[in-house]
């Protein structure tokens, strides 16, 4: 051996051949192992030809090439250690893929469901109504009706103390304000309309078409009981009595004789 | 290392090493293709064989440092492989054109791989004692490094502070140990008939 390095040591002096591929990648990559000789060797060769500089330029770059690529993802080694998950059994990480799944799922579903719909249960069902004719309101934007509540529900919650008897109508006048409406009396009733529901005070209009003289507004209740009296001039008065709540008539008598009657309905 | 563990770590796709090699082949896939490998996986199977060949000391403290390095040596070796084969091809292919039509049409074939008793590069030689030297332990490679220096035994021996005796065991034990290195790597001594190798 000791012949083999001296011929090798005295080559390292002496040659003058080109570098090869592989010996440049041996400078290039192991460069730490090298003694002297070799360094210098390697370094006069590259500093006194052009031909052997310009391959080792390609080479490096391309060995720059080479790493950065291998770099752009982490080896396999690395990804063992750090990635604990896939070293667990099938089972662990197919329930954890579910569970994944699962959460996602509800993620979407409670993402993009209408944050204005409301959920009908059996039990709310009747008491709901969908209006698409007249709640034009209560359209949403794209003009999809939304759900909504009754009106005569939202308007009369405190019915549940309502007594249904001052409520019922009482025949004989409704007789009255139907023939009233037909029959183009005298005295025509403007408000309130007939059944509308008021509040307190009441105003009354009404238009007359001849001076009929001596005049009397009568209030009574559904059960024909006369609550008010009062005698009117003109075609309108106010009046401010305390009534409680259901049907009441009005009555306009001109000389004592019923020309017209009408209806309201008080709510508190 | 033993070879299956290199061969998992650095060979198998999706490592480093892997993506070092599809890229050099891809790179000379042409001249690859038209001389030593005709694939990939061939390609990436030879490099695997000189690397897992390597006894890595262990002392080397970046282990993958190295190997990546020597892979990269490895992939330019091929090169150089393929450079020769390629050049050896268009004289014999002028040779055909010389000789006359009587010669067997078996003596024109070209030989998939190089002469194995053609004489080494002193190039190569520079590589692959180099290569040599990762297998050494540090005192080692100073030991061998100095006998390329030309240091004389006598001198190395007192700057190691030892006597004489004991360099020459270890030089002994070096040379035994490049011989062996040399023969796993499938060099004969024909290859080194210009080094008295004896």
């Amino acid at each position: 051996m000791d012949n083999f390095l001296e011929e090798y040591s005295n080559w390292l002096d002496e040659s003058e051949e080109h570098l090869s591929n592989q010996a440049i990648a041996t400078f290039i990559n192991l460069k730490r192992l090298f003694s002297d000789k070799e360094k210098q060797f390697i370094e006069d060769h590259l500093n006194s030809c052009s031909q052997c500089k310009s391959k080792y330029e390609q080479i490096a770059a391309e060995d720059k090439e080479m790493d950065k690529l291998a770099n752009e993802e982490k080896p396999v080694t690395e990804r063992i250690g750090q990635g604990k998950i896939f070293t667990l059994p099938k089972v662990v990480r197919y329930a954890a893929a579910a569970v994944i799944l699962i959460t996602m799922f509800f993620a979407v579903y409670y993402l993009f469901i209408k944050k204005d719909e409301v959920l009908i249960t059996e039990k709310d069902k009747p008491e709901m109504i969908i209006d698409t004719s007249k709640n034009l309101a209560e359209h949403d934007s794209t003009g999809k009706p939304q759900i909504v509540e009754p009106e005569k529900k939202r308007q009369e919650k405190p019915e549940e103390k309502i007594q249904p008897e001052s409520f019922t109508a009482n025949d004989v006048l409704e007789n009255f304000i139907n023939r009233n409406i037909r029959s183009e009396t005298k005295i025509n009733i403007l408000q309130p309309g007939i059944g509308d529901t008021v509040s307190l005070p009441i105003t009354f209009k009404w238009n007359r078409q001849t001076d009929a003289g001596y005049n009397e507004l009568i209030i009574v209740n559904n059960k024909n009981k006369s609550l008010y009296q009062v005698e009117i001039s003109g075609e309108e008065i106010t009046i401010d009595k305390k009534l409680s709540e259901g049907l009441y008539y009005w009555k306009i008598l001109v000389k004592n004789k019923l020309e017209a009657v009408g209806k309201f309905y008080i709510l508190q | 290392m033993n070879p299956d563990e290199m061969l998992n770590i650095y060979f198998k796709p999706g490592t480093k090493g892997y993506r070092i090699l599809y890229f050099y082949f891809t790179r000379y896939r042409e001249l690859f293709m038209k001389t030593n490998h005709h694939q990939l996986d061939e390609f990436i199977n030879q490099i695997f064989l000189n690397v897992s060949g390597i006894r890595f000391s262990e002392e080397i403290k970046n282990l993958e440092a190295y190997i990546i390095g020597t892979i990269k040596i490895q992939c330019r070796v091929q090169l150089d492989l393929a450079i020769k084969m390629k050049n050896r091809k268009q004289k014999e292919n002028e040779n055909i054109e010389k000789d006359n039509e009587d010669k067997s049409v078996l003596d024109n074939l070209p030989g998939k791989e190089p002469n194995p008793h053609s004489k080494l590069e002193s190039t190569e030689v520079f590589s692959l004692i180099n290569i040599f030297k990762l297998s050494l332990k540090e005192s080692e490679r100073d030991l061998f490094n100095s006998l390329i220096e030309d240091v004389p035994r006598k001198e190395i021996a007192e700057k190691k502070n030892q006597n004489l005796n004991t360099v020459d065991t270890q030089i002994r034990r070096l040379r035994i140990k490049f011989f062996s290195f040399l023969k796993e790597k499938g060099y004969t001594f024909k290859m080194f008939s210009k080094y008295d190798i004896n």
